[in-house]
C-alpha cells in the first residue's frame, strides 16, 4: 500500500516535470489560434460549396438530410437550389453522399460565427460563393511527435471551383458518369430492407 | 536600519521640506504653528500607516507575481501554451497584463447577493478572510530590517492569525444558503481540524533548536545550518500541513471544482470572488515565507559570504538579503504549483486520515527525536531529568504509535 502511494505521488510528478523540460527546448502543443492555424485533413467537413451548374434541384439532399435542414427553395422560373441552415446542421456528409451529381462540396471553413440566427440560413446563392479556403500549415513537429517517422501525405488538390468557362467541361462529367439518377435512395432502400 | 527608521526619516524629509517651503514662501503665524504641532503629534501614526501600506502593496505585487507564475508554469507542466496577453496584442507577450485585465474584468462585474443568503454575514465572511491574510504579512519580516513588525511571538502571532481563515471559509459557506457552499464550509473546518494539529507540532521542533518564537532569531540561527537538513521530518509535515492549510490542489477539498460547483466560493462573484481569490494567494505567499523562514534559512544568502572589488571602487558581497528571501519563497512556491500541476485530489477521509494517522505521528516523532538530540548534546545546558521527563513522553507516544500501528493504518 504504501509503495503504491509513492507511485501514486512520484508518477505524475515525473510526468509534469518531462513536460516542463520538454519545453525548454521544444514549443508546446498547443497553438495560438487565431493567428496559427493547423491545416486541415482533406477529409475534412466543413461549410458546404453549392455547384449551379451540376445541380439539379432534384431535392435527394434534403430527403437525406437527418436533421431537415436543407430546403429546396426556388430561385428562379424552373430552378430550384437547396438552402441549408447551418445552425442546425451536424456536418455529417450526408447530402454530399446522396447528391446523384456531385454538385454539394463540403469546404475546409469552419469559422461560421454570425450575429444572428437568421444569418445562418445560408440561400443557394451564398452556398455557391462559399470558397473553399484552406489556410494553416502542417505542423511538421507536431506531426512528428505524434505520428513519429511517417511521412507526411501529399494533400490532394482542392475540387476546382467551377467557373461559367467550363460549363462545357462540366457537362462532359456528367455524361461519362453512369447514369444512376436515384441509385443513393435505392440503396437506402436496400439498407433498410438488409436490416429487417 | 530598519523599514521605521528609513520611512521615518523619508516623512520627516518630505514633510520638514514641504512646511520650509510654505515658510520661505510667507505663511507663518498661528496657522503655520498648529500645523507644525499637528504633524509633532502625528508624526509616529504617519510613519506607521506609511509602513503598513508599503507591507500592504508588497503584498498584493507578490500576489499578482505568484499568480503569473501560477499560470505560466502551469502552463508549460501541463505541456501547453499559458496566457500570453501583451501589451502589442494577444499572443505576443508574457501574460502579465492579463492579471489586471482580470481584475478589471473582476471589478466591474455585478455583484450578486443570492436571495436567501444571510446578506450581511455573507459580505462579512470575505472581509474576514483578506483581512485575517494581509494580518500575516504583518509578522513576515523580509530581512533583519525589513519588517512591519518584529514581534517576540512573531512566530505564534503569525501561526494564529494563519489559522484564523476556515472561519471566514465557514462563515461564507454557511450564509450563502447554498448545498454546495455549506458542505465546502464544513470540508475546510475539518481539514482545518485534522491539519493544524501537526502542522503546530511540526514547528516546534523548529522553535527548540532555534530557542526562540521571533522569526529573525530563528534566521539569524540557521546561518551555517538550514533547519531542512536539521530537521526533515518536521519539514515533510510542514509542507503538506501547509499545502493543506493554504487549501492548494492536493488538498482543496473546500473548492473542489468537481464534485462542488466551486466549493464555498459558488455564490460570489465580482469583488467578493476576486477577494477570495486574493486570499488564497496571499496565503500561499505567507505559508512559503514561512516555510523559508523556518527551513530554508530565510534571507541567508545560500552561497558562502564573498565580496567582490568592483572596478569603479567600491564593494560587492552579494545581493540584498531581501533579494534571497524573494527567490527562495518563489522557489517553494514553483514546487507547490508543480504539485498542483501533476497530484490530484484527496478524498474527505483521506485528509482526516492524512492529518491525523500519518501527519501527528510523524510530527510527534520528530519531537520526541529532536528532544532526544538536545538531551544528549552537550552544547544545550539543561536540566537533565527535565530532558528525560521531555523526552520519555513523546517517546511513549510514539511508542504507543509503533506498538498498536494496526488502529493507525
Amino acid at each position: 500500500m504504501e509503495m503504491e502511494v509513492v507511485r501514486v505521488i512520484a508518477r505524475p510528478l515525473w510526468v509534469t516535470l518531462k513536460y516542463l523540460m520538454r519545453g525548454l527546448w521544444r514549443r508546446p502543443v498547443t497553438v495560438l489560434y487565431p493567428f496559427e492555424k493547423i491545416k486541415l485533413p482533406f477529409q475534412w467537413r466543413g461549410l458546404h460549396q453549392l455547384d449551379d451548374e451540376k445541380c439539379t434541384g432534384c431535392g435527394a439532399c434534403s430527403r437525406v438530410c437527418p436533421n431537415i435542414c436543407i430546403d429546396i427553395v426556388q430561385v428562379a422560373e424552373k430552378k430550384k437550389r437547396p438552402s441549408i441552415d447551418i445552425g442546425r446542421c451536424l456536418f455529417c456528409g450526408y447530402c454530399v453522399d446522396a447528391c446523384p451529381f456531385d454538385a454539394i462540396h463540403m469546404t475546409g471553413n469552419y469559422e461560421l460565427a454570425v450575429f444572428t440566427r437568421q444569418e445562418l440560413v445560408l440561400s443557394p446563392e451564398a452556398l455557391m460563393k462559399v470558397e473553399d479556403v484552406r489556410e494553416g500549415t502542417i505542423d511538421e513537429e507536431m506531426w512528428k511527435r505524434v505520428y513519429g517517422d511517417e511521412p507526411i501525405p501529399e494533400w490532394p488538390p482542392l475540387p476546382e471551383k467551377p467557373s461559367k468557362g467550363k460549363k462545357d467541361a462540366a457537362k462532359k462529367d456528367e455524361a461519362a458518369r453512369p447514369p444512376e439518377g436515384a441509385a443513393p435512395a435505392a440503396a437506402a432502400g436496400r439498407a433498410r430492407e438488409a436490416a429487417k | 536600519m530598519d523599514l521605521y527608521s528609513a520611512v521615518h526619516g523619508l516623512v520627516t524629509w518630505l514633510v520638514g521640506g514641504i512646511l520650509g517651503l510654505l515658510e520661505w514662501l510667507g505663511m507663518r503665524g498661528p496657522l503655520m504653528q498648529f500645523i507644525r504641532w499637528m504633524y509633532g503629534a502625528l508624526e509616529h501614526t504617519i510613519t506607521v500607516a506609511v509602513v503598513v501600506i508599503l507591507v500592504l502593496v508588497i503584498g498584493l505585487l507578490m500576489v499578482i507575481l505568484m499568480l503569473w507564475i501560477e499560470r505560466k508554469l502551469i502552463g508549460r507542466l501541463a505541456d501547453r501554451r499559458a496566457t500570453m496577453l501583451g501589451f502589442r496584442g494577444i499572443g505576443k507577450g508574457t501574460g502579465a497584463i492579463q492579471l489586471f485585465a482580470d481584475a478589471i474584468k473582476l471589478l466591474v462585474k455585478e455583484d450578486t447577493t443570492p436571495k436567501k443568503a444571510d446578506s450581511h454575514v455573507f459580505a462579512t465572511g470575505p472581509s474576514i478572510l483578506v483581512a485575517s491574510s494581509l494580518l500575516v504579512l504583518v509578522a513576515i519580516p523580509w530581512s533583519d530590517g525589513f519588517a512591519a513588525s518584529n514581534l517576540n511571538d512573531g512566530l505564534l502571532f503569525a501561526l494564529a492569525v494563519f489559522a484564523f481563515a476556515p472561519f471566514a471559509v465557514f462563515l461564507s459557506g454557511w450564509s450563502a444558503n447554498n448545498k454546495y457552499t455549506l458542505i465546502g464550509g464544513m470540508r475546510s473546518a475539518t481539514q482545518m481540524i485534522s491539519c493544524e494539529i501537526p502542522f503546530l507540532l511540526s514547528i516546534s521542533g523548529v522553535v527548540m533548536l532555534s530557542g526562540s518564537f521571533r522569526l529573525t532569531d530563528i534566521v539569524n540561527v540557521q546561518r551555517d545550518m538550514w533547519f531542512v537538513f536539521l530537521q526533515p521530518v518536521a519539514f515533510v509535515v510542514f509542507l503538506v500541513a501547509m499545502v493543506s492549510e493554504i487549501e492548494r490542489i492536493p488538498f482543496d477539498l473546500p473548492e473542489a471544482e468537481a464534485e462542488l460547483v466551486e466549493g464555498w466560493q459558488t455564490e460570489y462573484s465580482g469583488m467578493k470572488f476576486a477577494f477570495a481569490m486574493m486570499a488564497g494567494y496571499i496565503r500561499g505567499f505567507a505559508g512559503c515565507a514561512l516555510g523559508v523562514i523556518l527551513f530554508f534559512g530565510g534571507w541567508n544568502s545560500p552561497v558562502p559570504a564573498y565580496t567582490v572589488q568592483l572596478p569603479w571602487g567600491g564593494q560587492f558581497a552579494g545581493p540584498v538579503p531581501e533579494l534571497w528571501f524573494l527567490i527562495k519563497v518563489l522557489l517553494l512556491f514553483m514546487f507547490l504549483v508543480w504539485v498542483r500541476a501533476g497530484l490530484g485530489r484527496v478524498r474527505v477521509d483521506q485528509i482526516v486520515t492524512i492529518g491525523w494517522k500519518r501527519l501527528l505521528p510523524l510530527a510527534v516523532f520528530n519531537i520526541a527525536l529532536t528532544v532526544a538530540l538536545l538531551a544528549f548534546s552537550t552544547d544545550i545546558d539543561s536540566d537533565p531529568l527535565v530532558a528525560g521527563v521531555a523526552f520519555i513522553l513523546p517517546a511513549g507516544v510514539l511508542g504507543l504509535v509503533l506498538w498498536r500501528w494496526r488502529w493507525f493504518g
